[in-house]
């Protein structure tokens, strides 16, 4: 009995102890503007980048759920480069995360609602696109 | 006539119907009676007197209810109710007093199983940390590339969307430089494709 409890503290204190993370699913896009396919569950994204560029194909690269933390992760993208998503702070149960493409770096807060539509760079004429959601 | 020793004993009488005397008086009073009719008859009415009284005494008892007398008297003796916060703080002290090691083993128990279920939801992400924001919000952006400009666009979905926009003017400077560079003329303004930013 005595050790169970012990052992449930321990446990606790190990898990609380640790750095705070911060789960995201990120989506790696290809898309180009001449007409082609629009792979299922990318049409909501074709509409709402449609309002800077009308894309004719969206493609998904990859996809992926990340455990943010201080450390940047790195997205790996198709053209050779790379994303580096990292985890600046928690505040109110509100986190601020660094995203950095190799064109610059936005810093945003996550949201219950909503992605961030990072344009990343591009490859074979088209354009990449990291997408960062809440994983469900 | 009259027993002389009746006056000695006559005062006798009634304590011994009662039971009141000592075996050497009560034998002397019995050795009395058994040589005097007046006393021996005194004596049967005091019996008779005293029969009547115990029976008189229970027909009375008869009479009354008694199948609640011990709760009414336990009712009565049963000792003041003290405030809730007085017996909230004896029980207390009576538990700490004697169920010390039961206390601590309990609240240690209570607080492992609280701290477990605290883990265990903090490790299976229960509590969706870090999306208390109601929409993403882009707070800085930042570009290392001259040529292009970001333009952040929010969705009435609670979406954020940065473009990586070329510039046109620091592009056109830029391609001109080169050109320059390669003794080429300026390149005329680049129109945007249709469909483009």
């Amino acid at each position: 009995m005595r050790l169970a409890v012990v052992a449930a503290l321990a446990l606790s204190t190990a898990v609380f102890a640790q750095d705070s993370k911060v789960a995201v699913k990120a989506d790696v896009i290809l898309c180009h503007l001449k007409d082609g396919t629009v792979e299922p569950g990318l049409e909501a994204m074709q509409a709402k980048l449609a309002q800077g560029k009308k894309y004719g194909s969206l493609k998904r690269i990859s996809t992926q759920k990340l455990q943010l933390q201080a450390a940047a992760t790195p997205v790996a993208l198709p053209n050779g480069k790379s994303a580096d998503v990292s985890l600046i702070n928690v505040e109110k149960d509100v986190a601020m995360i660094k995203v950095k493409v190799a064109q610059g770096e936005a810093t945003l807060k996550l949201g219950r609602e909503g992605s961030l539509y990072q344009q990343a760079g591009e490859w074979q004429g088209g354009d990449l696109w990291l997408v960062l959601s809440q994983p469900k | 006539m009259k027993n002389p020793a009746r006056k000695t004993f006559e005062p006798l009488l009634s304590p011994y119907v009662d039971g009141e005397l000592s075996p050497e008086e009560r034998q002397a009073v019995e050795r009395h009676i058994a040589a005097d009719k007046d006393s021996a008859a005194q004596v049967a009415d005091f019996r008779a007197a005293s029969g009547l009284t115990r029976l008189s005494f229970e027909m009375l008892a008869d009479e009354q209810d008694f199948s609640d007398f011990a709760n009414q008297v336990m009712a009565r003796v049963t000792p003041q109710k003290l405030p809730v916060f007085e017996r909230i703080k004896l029980t207390m002290s009576e538990m700490f007093t004697y169920q010390r090691g039961t206390l601590v083993t309990a609240g240690a128990f209570a607080m492992a199983v609280l701290l477990t279920a605290a883990a265990v939801v903090k490790l299976s992400g229960g509590g969706a940390d870090g999306y208390a924001n109601a929409r993403v919000e882009v707070q800085t952006v930042r570009v290392d590339d001259a040529k292009v400009r970001p333009v952040v666009m929010e969705t009435d979905k609670g979406d954020a969307i940065i473009w990586m926009v070329e510039d046109g003017a620091a592009a056109k400077k830029s391609d001109d430089a080169r050109r320059e560079e390669l003794d080429l003329e300026p390149a005329p303004d680049a129109s945007k494709k249709a469909g483009e930013l």
